[in-house]
């Protein structure tokens, strides 16, 4: 057990806690955009900086999502100086982008108010937005890239970059078609809202950067007849399911799904349990 | 209006050296380290802007206060030479450089704006006269950027290694290898006995732990190797059919040869590879043992050059079987000599010249076990080898694992001082190898033309000498024995090897190494040459960085018909004086994260067989340790006077 002081509480992390997870544990806020419970820290968004200090480390500003706590840290989550530089950062953000409800919320935090309706955003410090990707809300997190690499295992995202720059990573979002499922994790994670799913009829599109990036048929239900996922999902799903489970499974949606089970269990579980929870 | 002065890596000098880039004249450097002002006409505003745009340019696009912050203080200066920003745009520039510095996810975004800072706390006065007097584009000096890292600095054939440990760290070992393979055709190679000059000078040991470097090469040379479909440099670029009826010849299949080969292959030459022994590879075939770079990777490697197109002919030596005039005859447009340095340095004792059966020199006990010429290889129970550098080690480890009971190492100085790889040395201890310290050789002692033992004496350590080690001073009457069936002279390689270079046209030192200019030309018109025959015995990355300038200069000779002094090797220079590493940085950021650690085969089983020592990497273990990496790319931008237009 690590012992740490955030904000002068002391604090003890659990096991594998980052920083970031013990202060919001113990309800202190710490502002995020590219950070994801489920995927972990990445650190490109660089809202969540901290001022820490300490017997491991020198008095320093660091990212406290993937800051491990020690024994003794000392880390200081909304300094003055902390406050500024977030503003700073989420400016340069607003002046990279188009500016969504979800950013404009943490620049209202943070105390931007600089608001012209126009969906852009330009100030005395930051200028204007210049071209190229920049029309769009896309921060460039690389969240949606993560989840649909690591969680789901399909690869279809990755950063692009247009002509030659050769030292460039990342310029843009885009998508490998062909093995793209349709299953919208993307579009859940995303924090600023540049990917979205519409489904119409029997097909579902995802829409990258206002641009509809590919177009996958969705199945239709065997029970309601209703249109509710794609082919390549429900493949992907039985890939990962023991082949012995695999037969007799049918092309159910959730509701049917949930409709169809629920009545098959009940009576299942002792009133015992019910009591208890009383 | 400028007066010269130089503010580099936290010090000020008042009077700075002159800087030369190539045979120009710097006039003015800007990048991580500071500001050089060496011409005192430069305007120190138009230099920020173009240096501003460098960093823009160069910045990867992860991070926010990187990539948009490089965009906007690039705009900042420029409305503020147009006269077109606000009222207070200095502090404004200084908000946004030092939100940039602060909060940046990797080194590139940290250290490039900090020279502004420092321009607006020491220089304001300055900036703003200039802002006031305006700025007139006077276009009178050309401005180039430049991109490195220390590791790449110290990295001899300079490959990205932020970069590619990048692209590991997202998962795309593909790309990974690519960026490999770029400059070096042999990554399974060097990725296992590379002496990693790279990892000396890795920032994150400064904080706690250098990057495990040589072990993610191999990491993705090893994943390429598995899923070979994936390997996308393996087909050659299509080239002009003149090139393609070019023969070049290259002598010697050792690290230089092959880099050059694979690099000459791919621009569409017909080369053709004179090897003398009947395995290539030169020394990384037959000069490091199996346990440290299997065979098998070694070959499929080279069979990948192969696959380009290069063949391989064996047992032919230059000088014995062929001569330079032979290969002109037969129509070869261009030589590359890379046969290396198989030679060895007598150690110059008693006993040393007499024949005895068990007195052998390192590199060839090395070179017929390693060619499976056991018969040649003198038996017994106890080894003594001398010498403390890596073909010793090499020797008491190898010495072990084809039978030996007991393997001594002898070695004058300490085991500090001890020229050989630490890791290796500490692997050798675990393998039961016993080490005499402070003892050096005498006499060998022999009986009935066989070697009994070994004379040796107790050394003391004195003065510092030139090469920064002690002079060892050996202590009279201090003479004791050491019975040995073997004895193994490991003391280095230089020495007499001329005596297999009947190289007519070409000039040789005195101690047997090949002449040539800075463009790997010898003094023999279209013979180049490189590697250990040029440098004496080297490392294996160095002879690589040979192979492959020279393949590059033979084209331009063959096409241009002049070989020029390259940029890249005039940036090298440039980069050096610039002291891209400095080891008395302090680094303000959490350490604490240790390397990951190598896996072994247990001590006391490997040493008795030939099985890889290390093991490589999971996908996790290489993702985690790629993490490690703070990226620090630097950014440097020097200023030259243009040449009036003639």
């Amino acid at each position: 057990m690590t012992t740490l002081t955030i904000d002068g509480q002391t604090l003890v992390a659990g096991p594998g806690q980052t920083v970031l997870e013990t202060a919001r544990a113990a309800g202190i806020a710490i502002p995020t955009l590219c950070y994801h419970h489920a995927l972990g820290p990445y650190g490109t968004c660089r809202l969540c900086i901290v001022e820490a200090g300490g017997p491991s480390l020198s008095h320093t500003i660091t990212t406290s999502c993937n800051l491990m706590p020690a024994d003794g840290l000392i880390v200081e989550t909304a300094t003055p100086r902390i406050q500024a530089l977030r503003k700073t950062i989420l400016e340069l953000m607003l002046s990279g982008t188009k500016k969504t409800p979800e950013l404009r919320c943490r620049a209202g935090a943070a105390g931007i108010t600089n608001s012209n309706n126009t969906g852009t955003h330009t100030s005395a410090r930051t200028g204007r937005i210049s071209a190229g990707t920049s029309t769009d809300p896309c921060i460039l997190c690389g969240l949606c890239i993560r989840v649909c690499r690591d969680t789901i295992k399909a690869n279809a995202l990755s950063f692009s970059v247009s002509g030659t720059g050769r030292h460039k990573v990342a310029e843009m979002v885009a998508m490998t078609k062909e093995r793209c499922i349709g299953c919208g994790t993307c579009a859940a994670v995303c924090p600023v809202g540049a990917i979205h799913l519409e489904d119409r009829g029997a097909l579902r599109r995802i829409v990258l950067y206002g641009k509809t990036a590919n177009k996958l048929p969705l199945v239709r239900c065997d029970l309601c007849s209703r249109p509710f996922t794609t082919e390549q999902f429900i493949l992907s799903v039985l890939s990962r399911v023991d082949h012995t489970l695999r037969a007799g499974i049918g092309h159910i949606c959730p509701d049917c799904g949930r409709g169809r089970f629920a009545t098959a269990l009940t009576g299942q579980f002792p009133p015992a349990d019910r009591q208890e929870i009383q | 209006m400028n007066r010269p002065f130089s503010f580099w890596n936290n010090s000020l000098n008042e009077t700075p050296a002159e800087l030369q880039h190539g045979d120009k004249k710097v006039s003015a450097v800007i990048g991580w380290g500071g500001l050089q002002i060496l011409d005192d006409n430069i305007n120190l505003l138009e230099l920020c802007h173009e240096y501003c745009k460098a960093v823009e340019g160069f910045s990867c696009g992860q991070c926010i206060p990187c990539r948009v912050g490089s965009r906007v203080l690039t705009d900042l200066v420029g409305r503020i030479i147009k006269g077109t920003d606000g009222k207070n745009s200095l502090h404004i520039l200084r908000e946004i450089a030092e939100t940039m510095s602060l909060t940046s996810m990797c080194e590139l975004g940290r250290s490039s704006p900090r020279v502004i800072l420092y321009l607006i706390e020491h220089h304001e006065e300055k900036l703003k006269q200039q802002k006031k007097t305006g700025v007139q584009q006077s276009g009178a000096y050309a401005y180039h950027s430049l991109k490195t890292a220390p590791c790449i600095q110290a990295c001899p054939i300079h490959l990205d290694i932020p970069k590619y440990i990048e692209e590991i760290r997202l998962g795309n070992f593909e790309g990974s290898l690519a960026t490999i393979k770029e400059r070096l055709p042999l990554p399974g190679v060097v990725g296992r006995v590379c002496v990693r000059p790279c990892e000396f000078h890795c920032r994150r040991g400064l904080v706690d732990e250098p990057l495990q470097i040589k072990h993610l090469k191999r990491f993705v040379a090893d994943h390429g190797r598995l899923h070979p479909a994936s390997d996308s440099v393996a087909a050659p670029k299509k080239k002009s059919s003149e090139r393609k009826k070019t023969k070049i010849a290259i002598i010697g299949s050792g690290p230089a040869g092959l880099t050059a080969a694979h690099f000459l292959a791919g621009k569409g030459y017909l080369v053709t590879i004179f090897e003398m022994l009947p395995e290539p590879g030169g020394m990384a075939a037959v000069g490091i043992p199996d346990y440290r770079l299997p065979r098998t990777i070694l070959r499929d490697e080279i069979a990948g050059i192969e696959n380009r197109g290069v063949t391989i002919v064996y047992g032919k030596a230059l000088g014995a079987t062929f001569t330079l005039d032979d290969l002109i005859s037969e129509g070869f447009r261009a030589v590359f000599i890379g046969m290396g340095c198989h030679c060895h340095k007598n150690m110059g004792i008693a006993g040393e010249d007499k024949g005895y059966y068990g007195y052998v020199p390192g590199v060839y006990f090395l070179r017929n076990i390693n060619l499976g010429l056991l018969d040649e290889v003198p038996k017994g129970r106890k080894i003594v080898v001398v010498g403390g550098g890596n073909v010793a080690i090499d020797c008491v480890r190898i010495a072990l694992r084809i039978g030996f009971e007991e393997a001594h190492l002898v070695y004058r100085r300490t085991r500090k001082e001890m020229p050989a790889d630490a890791v290796e040395v500490a692997d050798a201890e675990a393998e039961g190898v016993q080490f005499h310290f402070l003892t050096a050789p005498k006499k060998i002692l022999g009986k009935d033309k066989k070697v009994k033992g070994i004379e040796c004496l107790k050394i003391e350590l004195g003065e510092t000498d030139a090469s920064g080690r002690c002079r060892p001073v050996e202590v009279a009457g201090s003479e004791f024995t050491v019975d040995a069936d073997v004895v193994v002279a490991a003391i280095g390689q230089e020495g007499d090897f001329a005596c297999f270079c009947n190289l007519p046209g070409v000039e040789v030192t005195e101690k047997g190494a090949i002449v040539i200019n800075e463009n790997f030309m010898t003094t023999r018109e279209a013979v180049f040459s490189g590697g250990d025959c040029v440098t004496g015995p080297d490392v294996l990355i160095r002879a690589c960085a040979h192979g492959r300038l020279s393949a590059m200069k033979i084209d331009h000779y063959l096409t241009q018909g002049e070989v020029p002094v390259f940029d890249e090797q005039k940036d090298e220079r440039f980069l050096a004086k610039l002291k891209v590493y400095d080891p008395h940085e302090t680094i303000a950021i959490p350490g604490g994260l240790k390397r990951m650690p190598i896996r072994h085969e247990p001590p006391l089983e490997r040493c008795r067989d030939f099985r890889e020592v290390d093991h490589g990497y999971t996908n996790g273990e290489a993702v985690t340790e790629a993490n490690r990496c703070l990226r620090c790319y630097r950014v440097v931008l020097y200023a030259c006077r243009k040449e009036p237009a003639s």
